[in-house]
């Protein structure tokens, strides 16, 4: 107490509510556990490089009860809990992982505090064990002592074959929304829908994800790739080349022929290091509407989808925010790459247009010229995409001609309508107007 | 560009062919970024094609290539295509613009429209200087005349949209010229957004700068504006400072304009006054009964001097 009876003095000092129910109420729940998961998969990076994680799980159990993360990915070193890991925000020296997720030093202790009172940390590495088990509300109590306490510590220890090398995070005693939401089956298959989303690269590069025991499945990203329509593909780098950027815009469709395309799945999607950070966006942060010189989301590019991968060795550079469900849009290298995902994004968008209006001048439900086009090219995995170019397609659009035509649409009595389609001997009624107005373009506009 | 080719020969606008000559002349001062003939030309010929004889026969731009959006006349505008290095892409130049490939070779590009600014023009501006490499010259000539009084606030608004009008703008300020001059500052904020956004987590060597050169004011029957200038990166700063544009006098490189005044002389007056040009310092020339305005209005842009005689052909 004495330096605050200096009267130069000003406590500043951070207190342990900020961090337990303050800090997590910008968090969601699924991400939250998005966050773990994205510890476990750093693990995976420092084990494995950032291309193939063969053989690597990581298992999520969720129930009224608790929740459990644990996945062989290395586990953390005595060291790095000791003075990094458990720290509040990240500390100068914190040896970096290259292509890291976990960047802010504030995703374990912050989903921590989200789902429960109880927690239990232990990891098991090449050559070393640790627990660390603590009650949050005791912790809390003791206001200037901010350490928490190994409950078990081994530095030299070796892993039988059985244990895995890995870790495994409890949480118990959940908060009551937090159980409640794990009993939810439809809770269940939304987190599942979106750490599917958000992890789908690492899993499409062999690393295991399960929830409740089941494996989750992703659908790679695909576009419509044929010799007539081509997606636009553009890589280049910024920051001196420490920021890689790839970006994709074309057109999508839907596998199911007798399905209708979604439109909530339309727009940009954005990845950093291979974290989904924005979904299906259809915002100015992605160059649609006015302020990029684009038009607005409209139900007619439904079919439109772009995709940004930002990679980078260091993750500061990357323009997430801390939640990673966001983007970080004031960032210089950001606004550049918007720049970039306006102009891109522009001729498939045209080309969306002129399908619409195509659609609009056709007169029946057959697929029209460009949506033939659609309809022939086959859906490709991004993978498959090597040269860059603009987005093209080589149907000339019979619309240019069409501007010539206009549609007449006009109401009539019943009555009417079947007198002269008696006298007429068609069958349906476009052929009614068809033949009426051929009719009178003979008997009064002959020679006109 | 548009149907205002039906109504006006391109050609017989003295003032916007003075302002034609005036640029061919200032394209040759390029060539401190690279060789003229090797630059891209993108421009709005309409059925005249009067900007593409003048820059292919001068300057041997070879690469030229012109958006047109009436596409119901396809015929007649390739049957007038003057040289079969001109390649014409029927469209909306919004549409169009996006589709070339700007990477390759420094560009210059004319976006002459006959309307006013519009965001459909701006959109035009964000495709083009975000795309544009560094030696490039860009100009944009928009409709900048007064509409009626009480509506040119409006009017604008509906043009551009709310959130381009600059802070302050009041009706009062949209009279004579102020149109024009609204219309630049409208202009340079979309360009110095555009910028700001290219040049975003690149090294300072490749950050790219706007330099304007251009800001004329003409009137042949709408007052018109013609703005623009080149975009290089920072590390070609000493081959813009070798371009010297500075000597040419029509050169503007900020709000204040260069108005193209074309004053009505006679063949013989013209004939005259030729022999006696140029001016040598502060020298001045006198003929019975011509305003001396008019004679010093000469003076300036004889070179450019558009003459237009009847002719069995």
């Amino acid at each position: 107490m004495t330096e605050s009876e200096d009267l130069g003095i000003i406590n500043a000092s951070p207190t342990k509510d900020f961090f337990i129910y303050m800090l997590v109420k910008d968090l969601d729940l699924n991400r939250a556990i998005s966050d773990l998961v994205d510890n476990s998969i750093d693990g995976a990076k420092r084990l494995k490089g950032s291309d193939d994680y063969s053989n690597l799980f990581i298992n999520i159990e969720i129930s009224r009860d608790g929740f459990k993360i644990s996945d062989n990915c290395g586990g953390i070193p005595i060291q790095i809990a000791q003075n990094y890991a458990f720290r509040f925000g990240r500390v100068l020296g914190t040896p970096a992982t290259e292509y890291s997720v976990g960047r802010f030093g504030v995703g374990m202790k912050r989903a921590i505090f989200k789902l429960g009172k109880l927690f239990k940390v232990e990891s098991i590495t090449q050559n070393s064990k640790f627990v660390v088990e603590q009650d949050v509300q005791k912790w809390a109590e003791e206001v200037d002592n901010w350490d928490f306490h190994f409950s078990g510590r081994e530095d030299q220890y070796s892993p039988n074959e059985e244990e895995n090398i890995g870790t495994t995070i409890t949480v118990n005693n959940l908060y009551p929304g937090v159980a409640d939401e794990f009993s939810l089956e439809n809770y269940q298959i939304r987190l599942r829908n979106e750490l599917t989303s958000d992890h789908q690269i690492s899993i499409n590069k062999g690393l295991k994800i399960a929830l409740n025991q089941t494996l989750l499945k992703p659908s790679p990203i695909k576009l419509v790739i044929s010799s007539n329509i081509q997606p636009a593909y553009k890589e280049f780098s910024r920051e001196g080349g420490a920021l890689k950027i790839r970006l994709y815009a074309g057109i999508t469709k839907t596998s199911d022929p007798k399905g209708k395309l979604d439109p909530s799945k339309a727009g940009w999607d954005v990845f950093c290091n291979d974290r989904l950070i924005l979904k299906a966006d259809k915002s100015y942060l992605t160059g649609w509407g006015n302020e990029n010189s684009n038009p607005s989301f409209h139900n007619d590019y439904a079919r439109f989808k772009g995709v940004v991968f930002f990679e980078s060795k260091q993750p500061d550079l990357l323009p997430w925010n801390t939640t990673k469900s966001g983007i970080d849009s004031d960032l210089p290298v950001y606004r550049a790459v918007r720049q970039e995902m306006t102009n891109i994004m522009k001729p498939a968008v045209k080309f969306l247009k002129d399908v619409a209006k195509e659609r609009r001048i056709s007169d029946d439900t057959s697929l029209t010229p460009l949506e033939q086009l659609i309809d022939d090219a086959p859906l490709e995995t991004l993978a498959s995409i090597h040269s860059e170019g603009i987005f093209r397609f080589t149907l000339q659009s019979p619309i240019e001609d069409n501007n010539r035509v206009k549609k007449i649409q006009y109401s009539k009595p019943e009555e009417d309508v079947l007198k002269v389609q008696q006298v007429l001997g068609v069958s349906t009624l476009t052929e009614v107007g068809q033949k009426t107005f051929e009719y009178f373009m003979l008997m009064e506009c002959e020679n006109q | 560009m548009s149907a205002s080719y039906r109504k006006i020969n391109y050609v017989l606008r003295p003032a916007k062919s003075v302002e034609r000559k005036m640029l061919c002349e200032a394209f040759r001062y390029l060539s401190s970024f690279q060789s003229i003939e090797e630059y891209q030309y993108i421009g709005f010929g309409s059925t005249y094609f009067s900007d593409f004889y003048l820059f292919h026969k001068n300057l041997n731009l070879s690469v030229m290539y012109s958006i047109e959006k009436d596409t119901n006349s396809k015929e007649r505008f390739e049957f007038n295509r003057p040289f079969k290095c001109v390649k014409i892409y029927f469209g909306e130049s919004n549409d169009i613009l996006p589709t070339f490939d700007w990477a390759k070779i420094p560009s210059i590009v004319w976006l002459d429209y006959d309307g006013k600014l519009n965001e459909d023009v701006l959109s035009d501006i964000n495709t083009v200087f975000s795309s544009a490499i560094s030696g490039s010259l860009i100009l944009i000539s928009v409709n900048a005349e007064t509409s009626n009084p009480g509506d040119r606030l409006n009017e604008l608004i509906r043009n551009v949209g709310e959130d381009r009008i600059p802070v302050g703008t009041e009706e009062k300020d949209l009279n004579k010229w102020g149109t024009a001059l609204k219309s630049r500052e409208i202009i340079n904020n979309e360009i110095e957004e555009v910028l700001v956004n290219r040049n975003g987590g690149i090294d300072e060597d490749e950050k790219i700068i706007y330099n304007q050169l251009f800001n004329f004011h003409y009137e042949d029957d709408a007052k018109m504006l013609t703005l623009g200038g080149v975009i290089h990166n920072e590390s070609d700063k000493y081959k813009f400072l070798s371009c010297t544009f500075g000597q040419l006098d029509f050169v503007r490189i900020d709000q204040e304009p260069y108005l193209i005044r074309v004053p009505n002389l006679t063949y013989r007056e013209l004939r005259f006054l030729d022999t006696h040009l140029p001016l040598e310092n502060n020298s001045s020339l006198k003929l019975p009964g011509v305003p001396p305005g008019d004679i010093d209005a000469y003076a300036r842009i004889y070179r450019y001097f558009p003459i237009f005689a009847e002719a069995e052909l």
